[in-house]
């Protein structure tokens, strides 16, 4: 018992830490999620909130700078593409007030893939982290939660 | 009433024979003209026996003649100067006619009459009104006539045959005695014929009527005339005649008792009752000189042979050689008479026919005319020759190879260099060598490629690793290159566009090695598969949404076909 209490008490703290490396450009509060748990198909996951410091597009659709409850579904990105691995491209929604005000496809890289990934230290576990990229097309919303990394692409 | 009669008749056998049609040389004959003269009295013939041959068709002639000859009684020198004209009728017939402009007589007798009796003393039955020594220059009669031409030479009749008729106008005077003042008629037959295109010889024979005076019954007589000429075609020809006169009665008679002072010489001397008329006969020999445009002047002598000698009369005289001898003279025109037909010279070789003008055409074709490298076209040659020859042909082009060359028809076959080839063909006729060249231009074209795209293969964000599902797409690739050893693929690596271009090109590469490196694991040659990487150059989806921006994350296999490979 004790042994599950001291697991929980330092996720507590590692997204608190999280958290806190974040707050410069985002906030987030994590969710719920299963450590080193992929994001499976037929699962939503509960990203938490997380802030978006400038307007954007998500899935063609202006966004406003905000602060957003990011929710991934379990739907996949479709088409499907003979390759790729279908989990890992799925739907997220951005929700504001409870509901869902935009959405895009979030890009989910397990924890243990990340390095062949980035090239740049990921924000820690339970951290967000947004960036902008090639000069101003993209903003990035990098999250680490639950062992996996949840990139989202928006089009600045 | 007889008279008029006659002439009536020989004018209207005038009419009869001329209504014919014009004479026409037979077919295959030409018509030739031969040169001809007059007689005294204008019409066609010697000089004075005339010719059965007649003017041309309107044509004429005319002349002048100093005209001579002598008769028994009074030793008389009768002459004429006479003027002949004559115009040709359609070839059958010719009027003419001559005037006697001036006619003199010279009786040598003194007294005028009754020396001699009646054979020297006596009248001559042309002129019996003659009473003195010498007449003067008189006007003399007038004769007109006609001509009938019944057969001729030039319508191939072996003889000329013609029928003559005349009448003497009486314009002479009685008075002076250059006529009888009383109007004669003649008609002759007349035979003649052109012996071998050098001698004419021709006859007459005819009946002289004359009216007899008041004065004295003349007698008529039956005239003839026997004459050629030669040589016909000849500038200078000769002439020779016997012509005169058989009087049907032997003497003329003076009507009338006393002698009415018309008929008694100027001396007083009074003719005899009856004057003895011997036969006129007379042989001349002239010479004519006639230029080819039909002019003539000829002279000539006559000898009368009824006339005597006053010699043989034992009479001196100087002159015995006026009373046989008579000179004539003529000049003249005439444009000469159809002759006999000659055949026509045989027509000039028909000009050989206009040699065919030999034309030849070839024009050459191909199908198709767009071919690939290496392919083949079907050449094909199309002659027009205009004198049917065979045609042989040649085929040739500065690339590629032809099945037979010298087929009408044949296969070309494409060099393996794209472009344009002329390919020429050359028709000839081998009897004149005759040849003719077409070209077509074929288009040599590089085999189409085709391209085979297998399907993509996607991968995960910013990875190039191979899922199973990416293997099991690239099994169907690796099936069918094995299949096709010829095949070749090209691998291309694609990328999203986030991230530097720099990163992507990499990126894109990795991708494309990887799915090349699956294949050659799985037994496709390495010289089989070539890579490059297009990074995020050539989006195929829409890189503003993620959804269909991970499309972009993929490698293509283009597989590239040589076709006939």
């Amino acid at each position: 018992m004790n042994r599950y209490v001291n697991i929980g008490l330092a996720c507590v703290m590692a997204a608190f830490i999280g958290a806190a490396a974040a707050e410069l450009s985002a906030q987030a509060k994590p969710a719920a999620a299963g450590q080193g748990q992929p994001a499976m198909a037929g699962t939503t996951t509960n990203l938490g909130s997380v802030r978006i410091p400038r307007a954007v597009k998500a899935d063609g659709k202006d966004l406003a700078a905000g602060t957003y409850q990011i929710r991934v579904t379990e739907t996949p990105a479709a088409p499907a593409a003979p390759g790729q691995t279908p989990q890992y491209e799925r739907w997220a929604e951005f929700l504001s007030g409870g509901k869902v005000v935009g959405r895009e496809v979030v890009t989910i890289v397990p924890g243990s893939d990340i390095k062949q990934v980035a090239e740049v230290p990921p924000p820690p576990a339970g951290g967000a982290r947004t960036e902008v990229l090639k000069g101003g097309d993209y903003l990035r919303l990098w999250l680490n939660r639950g062992g996996n990394h949840y990139l989202i692409h928006f089009n600045i | 009433m007889s008279r008029r009669f006659g002439i009536l008749a020989l004018v209207g056998a005038l009419f009869l024979v001329t209504g014919e049609a014009r004479a026409q040389a037979p077919a295959g004959m030409e018509e030739t003209v031969r040169p001809a003269t007059t007689t005294i009295y204008g019409d066609t013939g010697l000089w004075f026996v005339p010719t059965g041959e007649v003017l041309r068709d309107k044509t004429w002639s005319a002349s002048g003649y100093r005209v001579n000859w002598d008769v028994r009684q009074g030793f008389t020198d009768i002459s004429h100067f006479a003027g002949t004209f004559a115009f040709g009728v359609k070839d059958r017939a010719e009027i003419f006619g001559a005037v006697r402009f001036v006619t003199r007589i010279d009786r040598d007798t003194r007294p005028i009459f009754g020396f001699g009796g009646d054979r020297f003393g006596g009248v001559d039955n042309n002129y019996p009104f003659v009473r003195q020594g010498w007449s003067g220059n008189d006007f003399g009669d007038v004769f007109l006539g006609a001509k009938i031409n019944l057969l001729s030479e030039s319508r191939q009749s072996p003889v000329a045959l013609a029928i003559r008729g005349m009448v003497k106008a009486p314009t002479g005077s009685a008075d002076d005695g250059s006529g009888t003042g009383k109007m004669d008629g003649a008609f002759d037959f007349i035979v003649s014929k052109e012996i071998a295109s050098v001698v004419e010889v021709s006859g007459n024979l005819g009946y002289v009527h004359r009216g007899d005076p008041d004065q004295f019954d003349l007698s008529s007589g039956m005239r003839f005339g026997l004459g050629a000429q030669f040589p016909t075609r000849s500038p200078l020809k000769f002439t020779t005649e016997w012509f005169g006169e058989r009087y049907f009665e032997d003497v003329v008679t003076r009507l009338g008792s006393p002698a009415p002072s018309s008929v008694t010489g100027i001396d007083g001397s009074i003719p005899p009752v009856t004057s003895q008329l011997p036969l006129q006969s007379t042989l001349m020999f002239g010479a004519t000189w006639q230029m080819r445009n039909g002019f003539f002047a000829g002279a000539g002598i006559d000898w009368s042979a009824k006339a005597e000698d006053r010699e043989d009369l034992g009479i001196d005289s100087d002159d015995n050689f006026g009373t046989k001898f008579g000179w004539q003279f003529r000049i003249g025109y005439h444009p000469g008479v159809a002759g006999r037909p000659v055949p026509l010279p045989p027509p000039p070789p028909p000009p050989p026919p206009p040699v065919a003008q030999h034309t030849l055409t070839v024009d050459a074709q191909c199908n198709p005319c767009t071919v690939e490298v290496g392919a083949t076209s079907n050449v094909t040659a199309t002659a027009k020759d205009s004198i049917g020859c065979v045609i042989t042909y040649r085929w040739s082009a500065p690339t590629g190879t032809f099945a037979n060359p010298v087929q009408q028809n044949t296969v070309w076959t494409a060099p393996n260099t794209p472009g344009t080839v002329p390919v020429t063909v050359t028709g000839t006729c081998p009897s004149d060598s005759l040849s003719a060249s077409d070209s077509v231009n074929i288009q040599v074209v590089p085999r189409a490629v085709k391209t085979i795209t297998f399907e993509d293969v996607y991968f995960d964000f910013d990875r190039y690793s191979l899922t199973d599902a990416a293997q099991r797409i690239l099994a169907q690739a690796v099936a069918a290159m094995k299949a096709d050893p010829t095949l070749r693929v090209r691998i291309e690596g694609h990328t999203c566009n986030i991230g530097t271009a720099e990163y992507n090109l990499a990126l894109g590469d990795r991708r494309a090695r990887s799915v090349q490196q699956y294949l050659s694991s799985s037994g496709i040659a390495a010289d089989r598969l070539t890579t490059v990487s297009f990074g995020e150059e050539q989006p195929k989806h829409d890189n503003s949404r993620e959804e269909t921006r991970r499309l972009n994350r993929r490698a293509a296999m283009t597989v590239q076909l040589i076709a006939g490979n």
